[in-house]
């Protein structure tokens, strides 16, 4: 599923999130789950709290569906949702942050793959392990962008920043990624 | 406000796409979905009764509203009030002029208002006077101080 058609469900769930609200919270959990509780503990740098984190902002969804009803952007709405969420639970817990815990290599081990398969998921792993070597206010900004697909606009929204300093961190990130990936480009 | 404007590099290249190549979704847990959504259900029937609540409680300020509205409005409203100050008791005062001139003392009723409007004369009477012939009490003897 493309950035296009993932907009265009996720605004299907919305609009019946009013009138079938039960039914609607499902598909988007469905739809959007795994991709919030993946940012989320990028930020948490576990799953369990990553997907307490998910629990809190689908209560929120049900209680009250008017903010993201009406919100313009509502993935962009959904990142920072999650992201409020997570650094609630974190102070809740005076836990430091740190980048990503590798969640999703340790659930994709689990899974019997063939070599090329392997192969490639070797060389994510090492992708991952550098994106991990990032400051990681830059890494969140790097995954935002690649992961998640939100413009510079919606990143700075969501981090409450300005958009010249999200451009700057993305900038040197870069930077240190193209370096770094050198050898995987070749 | 674009990307030119700001020029911010947009991802392209061999390195966005080792980035999204990267990009695996995480094996949430087994009961997750369980959890959440029935989470969810009891979220949207708090969510329902607040709202509920909450129109109760714009619909019962709002009439209270408009029923001060109209108490304090409507033209005969001002005229309801005065009744409490008509019976309330109030103390009249004769005129001077009614009372009879040196012939009496207009007194009060037990329960402080003025009686009869007639004025009540007292004639005085005199003190009784006293009989010469009543023998007075003897003295008692006092004992005679010791110098």
């Amino acid at each position: 599923m493309d950035a296009t058609q993932f907009q265009q469900a996720l605004r299907g769930c919305l609009q019946q999130l009013t009138s079938h609200p039960q039914s609607a919270l499902a598909e988007l959990f469905d739809l959007t789950a795994a991709r919030l509780v993946r940012y989320a503990a990028t930020i948490a740098g576990n799953q369990p709290d990553a997907e307490d984190a998910l629990q809190a902002v689908f209560s929120l969804l049900a209680r009250d569906p008017r903010y993201i009803t009406a919100a313009q952007s509502p993935w962009p709405y959904l990142i920072r949702s999650i992201r409020n969420e997570t650094l609630r639970i974190l102070r809740k817990k005076s836990r430091s942050a740190s980048l990503p815990a590798d969640t999703a290599s340790q659930n994709s081990n689990s899974q019997p793959s063939p070599p090329q398969q392997l192969l490639n998921e070797e060389i994510n792993q090492q992708i991952r392990r550098i994106l991990q070597s990032l400051p990681p206010e830059q890494a969140e900004v790097v995954l935002l962008k690649h992961w998640e697909e939100l413009t510079f606009a919606e990143i700075a929204d969501s981090l409450n920043l300005s958009q010249n300093t999200v451009a700057s961190r993305y900038r040197y990130a870069i930077e240190k990624l193209q370096r770094s990936l050198e050898p995987f480009i070749r | 406000m674009n990307s030119d404007f700001l020029r911010i590099p947009e991802p392209s290249g061999p390195e966005s796409e080792l980035l999204r190549s990267a990009a695996s979704l995480p094996q949430l847990s087994p009961e997750l979905r369980n959890r959440v959504l029935s989470s969810c259900r009891r979220q949207i029937v708090v969510g329902r009764t607040i709202r509920t609540t909450q129109q109760l409680a714009v619909a019962c300020c709002s009439i209270a509203a408009v029923a001060a509205l109209i108490w304090l409005i409507l033209p005969g409203s001002d005229t309801l009030n005065r009744p409490a100050a008509r019976t309330t008791p109030t103390e009249t005062v004769l005129p001077t002029s009614v009372l009879p001139v040196g012939n009496g003392i207009n007194l009060p009723g037990p329960t402080g208002s003025p009686g009869n409007m007639a004025a009540t004369t007292v004639t005085p009477t005199p003190p009784a006077p006293v009989s010469p012939k009543t023998p007075l009490p003897p003295a008692t003897p006092t004992a005679p101080t010791q110098p």
